[in-house]
C-alpha cells in the first residue's frame, strides 16, 4: 500500500545536499518540514525553494524566529507550525523521513 | 531465568515477537568510517533480522560509499564494515537497494559492488520504495 512521508530537514541548502536528496524522493501526498537550520531552505532567494511551491511545506515556528527569519524572507507556501502542530503532524503521515 | 522476565516485561519486544513482521526500510546516506553511522545501521538491521522483521538495505547519496569493495579498515582500528555487509545474507537480510544516480553522481557501477545482490534503482522506484514500507529508519 502506498504511504505518505513526512521529510523533516534539519540542515541548511547552502551547507548539505538533505533537501536536494529529499526532493529526488519526494511523491505526492508528502510533507516536507524545515527544522533547524533547514528553515533556511525557505528563503525566497533560495535556489531550490522554487520546487518547494507545488508541496505541502511546514516550517518550524520558533527555529525561524530565533534565527531571524521574517515572513516577509521566506516562501509563502511554508506554513509555520509550533512544537504541538510538529508533534500533530508526526502522526498524520504514515512515515516520517530524517534527512540530517 | 529473571532475564525472561525481563524481556517479557518490555512491550516493544512482545509486539515485535507476536505480531506480523514489519517492513522496515533502512536509508543508509552516509559514507563509512567517518562517523558511526553506518556502523549503528548494521547493528540495527542484524537485531531487526533476529526478531524476523522484513528488512530493506536502501543505499542513497553517499552511502553508496559503504558498498565499494576492498576495504581495509584495519589500520584506522576500525571493523571492516564491507564484510559485515557481506554476512547480511546469513542473517535472511537480502533486499538491498542501491540508487542509480547516487552511483553515476560518484563514477560507480553496479558490477563493481561488493555485494552483488545489490539492485540498482532509479530515483523514481526508490521513491515507490520508500512509500511502502510500514517503517523507516535514517542511518
Amino acid at each position: 500500500m502506498k504511504k505518505t512521508i513526512l521529510h523533516t530537514i534539519n540542515k541548511s541548502p547552502f551547507d548539505s545536499p538533505c533537501l536536494q536528496q529529499c526532493l529526488s524522493v519526494w511523491q505526492e501526498g508528502d510533507g516536507i518540514l524545515l527544522v533547524e537550520n533547514g528553515v533556511y531552505a525557505a528563503l525566497t532567494s533560495q535556489t531550490l525553494a522554487k520546487q518547494l511551491n507545488n508541496k505541502t511545506c511546514y516550517l518550524l515556528h520558533n527555529d525561524a524566529e530565533a534565527r531571524g527569519l521574517s515572513q516577509a524572507e521566506l516562501i509563502p507556501i511554508a506554513r509555520a507550525i509550533s512544537y504541538d502542530q510538529f508533534v500533530q503532524l508526526c502522526t498524520e503521515y504514515d512515515l516520517v523521513q530524517s534527512w540530517y | 531465568m529473571q532475564w525472561l522476565y525481563l524481556i517479557d516485561s518490555l512491550p516493544s519486544v512482545r509486539d515485535m515477537t507476536n505480531f506480523s513482521p514489519k517492513r522496515i526500510g533502512f536509508v543508509m546516506r552516509q559514507a563509512p568510517y567517518g562517523n558511526s553511522l553506518a556502523q549503528d545501521a548494521l547493528d540495527t538491521v542484524l537485531a531487526s533480522a533476529a526478531y524476523e522483521q522484513c528488512i530493506s538495505l536502501i543505499f542513497l547519496a553517499d552511502g553508496v560509499f559503504q558498498l565499494l569493495p576492498a576495504q581495509n579498515s584495519h589500520s584506522i582500528g576500525q571493523k571492516n564494515l564491507e564484510k559485515q555487509l557481506s554476512a547480511l545474507g546469513l542473517y535472511g537480510v537480502e533486499q538491498i537497494y542501491v540508487c542509480q544516480t547516487s552511483l553515476r553522481e560518484r563514477g560507480l557501477s553496479v558490477a563493481a559492488l561488493s555485494l552483488a545482490s545489490a539492485k540498482p534503482l532509479e530515483p523514481l522506484a526508490l521513491a515507490e520504495l520508500l512509500h511502502t514500507q510500514d517503517c523507516l529508519l535514517s542511518f
